[in-house]
């Protein structure tokens, strides 16, 4: 009557343990899932910072920006400014010529 | 005396199995253990290296962004000044050129007329000047010799008659000084 007993225990413990091993290797892969997903990850963003000059540019980028954005300020203020004035001298150019080319052509004619 | 039972020897070898079976499975749960700790750590590090890249690119992207920005902008600002600088030498071409005819075409009326005389000059609110005769034009008046006397009538005070006035092309409303006026505002500085 012993042996049965002693072979389902023994059974029953290597059924529980194969479980839990499973669990540990499963939960193994997952991590080591992500962990390759992470060095993979990390692979690319140090690929992506290389091609953008690398981590060290960031300040001179800033730099350049801002020494761009001095450069651009007389252009941003002066367009409007000169359109402005360019469509005004247009428009008074545009009434005046008319009565300049009749009043020319009427001396023209004497 | 010892007395051997096959039954006893299968019941020890059974132990010794589920012992020896035990002791590996302790074992090899023991390394995976180990193994999970040390992944876990791994993991973390390189989770945290992974994070620390990507807020690095994060920055990196952003600011290249901005300049990349700011360099569409000063294409699109120098483009809009070419279109500017365009316009602009087109009428200065345009208005130099009619001003320019313009003004020669004024003054020879203006000088042609220098001695004509109008039999009678019908004047605005006064009497008619008989025998008119032009000696002088400026651009705000006429001067006239007449039967009784010189007179000197000026635009701004309305004296002039107004086939007068756009004959010789006088006054605020000049056609040529508008556009000498035009001139001068193109040349100078925006404000």
């Amino acid at each position: 009557m012993k042996l049965p007993l002693l072979f389902c225990l023994a059974l029953g413990l290597t059924g529980t343990s194969c479980e839990r091993h499973a669990d540990l290797k499963r939960e193994i892969s997952a991590l080591d899932a992500t962990f390759k997903q992470d060095e993979a990850a990390t692979r690319q963003y140090e690929k992506d910072i290389a091609a953008l000059g690398g981590k060290d540019a960031v300040p001179r980028i800033i730099e350049q920006t801002q020494i761009k954005q001095e450069q651009l300020r007389p252009l941003e203020l002066g367009n409007p400014i000169r359109e402005r004035k360019l469509t005004a001298i247009e428009t008074a150019f545009a009434r005046l010529k008319p009565a300049a080319e009749a009043f020319k052509a009427a001396q023209q004619q004497k | 005396m010892f007395e051997f039972r096959f039954s006893s020897l299968i019941k020890a070898v059974l132990l010794f199995a589920c012992v020896l079976g035990g002791c590996d499975y302790l074992s090899e749960l023991d390394k995976l253990k180990a193994e999970l700790a040390e992944l876990k750590t791994q993991a973390a590090e390189t989770r945290e290296t992974a994070d620390l890249r990507r807020q690095e690119w994060s920055e990196l992207k952003a600011a290249k962004d901005k300049l990349d920005l700011q360099l569409q902008h000063e294409k699109e600002l120098i483009q809009q000044r070419d279109l500017l600088d365009t316009q602009e030498r087109k009428l200065i071409g345009e208005i130099t050129y009619l001003t320019g005819s313009m003004t020669a075409v004024v003054e020879k009326a203006r000088s042609s007329a220098i001695g004509t005389v109008i039999p009678e000059l019908k004047l605005p609110g006064r009497p008619a000047l008989h025998n008119a005769k032009i000696f002088k034009i400026t651009d705000d008046s006429v001067s006239f010799l007449h039967e009784d006397g010189v007179a000197n009538l000026n635009v701004k005070a309305d004296e002039l008659p107004v086939e007068i006035v756009q004959k010789y092309d006088l006054g605020p409303k000049s056609l040529h000084k508008g556009l000498q006026n035009l001139m001068n505002q193109l040349s100078a500085p925006s404000k």
